[in-house]
């Protein structure tokens, strides 16, 4: 089971839409850091992309998302594109094939917080 | 006014999200604005779905009024008709129609021969290109009159022509007259 880990990029199959979307949470919400759970003592927004990597034959859709306590959307967006450009099509391929209505993987790749 | 997309469009979800209250209304209000055709205002208006999205069997004809219908897909029914009369007292006859736009043609060709007794045939015949159809009449009772009535449908280029041919054959040449040509362009 995927736990919740502020700032932590997660790549999964595509969702619904493939444009950028923000969902907001309210605070209390069960978070993890080096396994010890906490509860956010703050708003949280998640933020989502659908990113296209490869061609041809190789071509293949994921989304892209992280949880984070900042509410800059626009600075968001921009770091899941620079994000995509990062990751290879052979960690997507897998990603998605992994990938279930409810799992996900986690990248080694954090949001820095400003 | 009726809305021309979902109240709430382009929602999606990610692993961890946590649905509010307010979210899950907003699905409901999606769902009856598709459903809830009572209330106009809330519906989705005319339109609003495109054909892609219905499933071709859903689309019966049924559905359709015909009285309202309008014409703008309709097959251009004599949009490039032709409409003879052939009125001859020569035992052959023949009618040649030049076709102007590409289509699919109903061709109807009626003729009669005087002059009918036993063994006597009237002939007709439509072609267009090595394509004819062919029918013989009479010949078998005593009758003054033989009428003949053959029809074709032909697909034609622009520039093919339909040949429209009658005959009073038998043992002795006998008089075609009263006829008459149609061509009507189907689509």
């Amino acid at each position: 089971m995927n736990t919740l880990e502020l700032n932590r990029v997660a790549i999964w199959k595509p969702k619904l839409t493939d444009g950028f979307s923000v969902r907001e949470s309210a605070s209390g919400r069960v978070a993890y850091k080096d396994k010890i759970a906490y509860r956010t003592n703050a708003k949280t927004y998640r933020y989502a992309k659908n990113y296209e990597l490869g061609k041809g034959k190789t071509k293949t859709k994921i989304c892209l998302f992280y949880v984070t306590y900042e509410s800059d959307a626009k600075e968001a967006e921009k770091f899941l594109d620079k994000t995509a450009k990062k990751i290879d099509v052979a960690t997507a391929q897998q990603a998605v094939i992994g990938s279930t209505d409810t799992s996900f993987e986690y990248l080694d790749i954090y949001k820095e917080n400003k | 006014m009726a809305i021309t997309t979902l109240p709430y469009p382009n929602m999606d979800f990610v692993p961890l999200d946590v649905l509010t209250a307010d979210e899950l209304d907003q699905i409901v209000a999606n769902i009856d604005a598709i459903n809830n055709a009572s209330i106009p205002t809330d519906s989705i208006a005319n339109s609003a779905i495109i054909t892609a999205k219905l499933a071709d069997d859903s689309v019966t004809s049924d559905k359709i009024d015909w009285t309202t219908l309008t014409g703008a897909s309709w097959p251009a029914v004599n949009a490039d008709a032709s409409n003879s009369n052939i009125n001859s007292d020569a035992w052959y006859n023949q009618y040649d129609y030049s076709v102007t736009v590409t289509g699919v043609y109903l061709c109807l060709f009626t003729q009669r021969m005087t002059d009918g007794s036993n063994g006597y045939d009237l002939q007709l015949q439509i072609s267009h290109g090595s394509d004819s159809v062919n029918i013989g009449a009479g010949g078998s009772s005593w009758v003054n009159y033989i009428p003949g009535t053959v029809f074709a449908v032909f697909k034609a280029q622009a520039g093919d022509s339909f040949i429209f041919s009658s005959k009073g054959g038998g043992s002795g040449a006998h008089h075609t007259q009263n006829g008459k040509v149609s061509i009507v362009r189907l689509y």
